[in-house]
């Protein structure tokens, strides 16, 4: 180890400028695992209590949460790609993107 | 028939913690042990898809900090389950009952023989990369992973074939309500010779986007019960969290074990129900 500017200083492993660089999105996706956590444990306490109505509108926020987050984490690396020069990777993640919302139309418009 | 909500809790919470110890996702085990308890494979697809988008978002952060996940393989792999996805859960109020039974059972099966018919790690360790932030490298479907001091560089090899069964995994998991990590983690890791533990975090990850497609068409559908869905989900979460913590711990030979045995219980379960 020849000690340079951003070495570890208790370790001297030498600075990994790649080290962290998914550190705001894992951080999101925690807060979103407790969020699901809570507004699940809402759901399933306002539903023994016999209260539906609400109990369906913690169910929805749930789902939307659920099926938000991947759908974002996908667009977090098309956007990192795109901007880091990997086009063909930011296309197949655009591309991904584009599924759910077109599965979802179908299945309203087949009924 | 719907279980208590309890029970719904707790095979939430013990079928993820099994699904994440070896990358095949919570509903693989949680619909055909809901099939046991009487409930129709329609109203459980739902609830097997609620599980596995919980268990994929409950394993994220860590999996993600470990550098296992290889994010481009993975959307790579998903742009054909996720076509196929759509097409299956489409299709699922018109295909019988049994026979959605019975594609699930024998998917199980071929992941199974395919997992526990390998001996060894094929992805030997190289000093070279000791230094690299474990993931992937740009622009490539390679990448290295550490396990303990070693550091192991791989690159996904017969990807068309591996498309090819990820298409046939997603069509199942649309059509039965399952992630799908039964069929893609084995088509990773044997076909596309990723290691077993990358396979099965990317698997995990792509699994929450299979499922967020199918959710979409069951919402569609107005499928998705309230009380149900968000008590599978609580017990997910918890069993997904623990099962991932265990999961990145696990020698890549052992995990393969725990994957292929996982497998044959739900084949036999769900074939067995379908005669």
């Amino acid at each position: 180890m020849n000690g340079g500017p951003g070495d570890d200083p208790l370790s001297g492993a030498p600075h990994d400028p790649r080290g962290g660089r998914f550190d705001p999105l894992a951080r999101i996706l925690r807060w979103a695992r407790w969020v699901v956590v809570v507004v699940a444990l809402g759901a399933v306490g306002l539903g023994v209590a016999g209260l539906d109505n609400p109990a369906g509108v913690l169910a929805i926020a749930m789902v939307v949460v659920l099926v938000g987050v991947p759908m974002m984490r996908v667009g977090w690396f098309a956007r990192r790609w795109t901007v880091r020069g990997d086009p063909r990777f930011a296309m197949v993640a655009g591309a991904v993107l584009l599924l759910p919302p077109t599965g979802l139309l179908i299945s309203v418009l087949t009924g | 028939m719907t279980p208590a909500v309890w029970l719904l809790v707790l095979l939430g919470a013990l079928t993820s913690f099994g699904g994440a110890v070896g990358g095949i996702g919570g509903a693989t085990l949680l619909v055909p042990v809901l099939l046991l308890t009487g409930m129709d494979i329609i109203d459980a697809a739902p609830l097997g898809l609620l599980s596995v988008a919980a268990t994929s978002l409950a394993a994220a952060g860590r999996q993600l900090d470990a550098g296992l996940v290889h994010h481009r393989i993975g959307l790579t792999v998903e742009l054909a389950a996720s076509s196929f996805a759509i097409a299956g859960a489409l299709l699922s109020t018109s295909v019988p009952a049994p026979w959605l039974a019975r594609a699930l059972g024998l998917g199980a099966l071929t992941g199974a023989v395919v997992t526990l018919s390998r001996r060894g790690n094929r992805n030997p360790s190289n000093q070279t990369f000791r230094d690299d932030s474990p993931g992937e490298w740009p622009g490539t479907l390679g990448g290295t992973y550490h396990f303990g001091d070693a550091s192991v560089p791989y690159h996904a090899q017969h990807v068309p074939l591996g498309l090819a069964v990820a298409a046939v995994a997603g069509a199942i998991s649309g059509m039965a309500g399952v992630g799908g990590g039964f069929l893609k983690t084995p088509a990773m890791s044997e076909v596309m010779h990723v290691p077993v533990k990358v396979a099965a975090a990317t698997s995990t990850f792509t699994m929450g986007i299979t499922a967020a497609a199918g959710l979409l068409v069951f919402a569609g559908q107005g499928r998705i019960d309230a009380t149900s869905g968000a008590a599978v989900v609580l017990g997910a979460m918890g069993g997904a969290t623990i099962g991932s913590r265990v999961q990145t711990g696990l020698p890549a030979t052992r995990a393969r074990t725990v994957t292929g045995v996982l497998l044959i219980l739900v084949a036999a379960v769900v074939i067995g129900r379908s005669l």
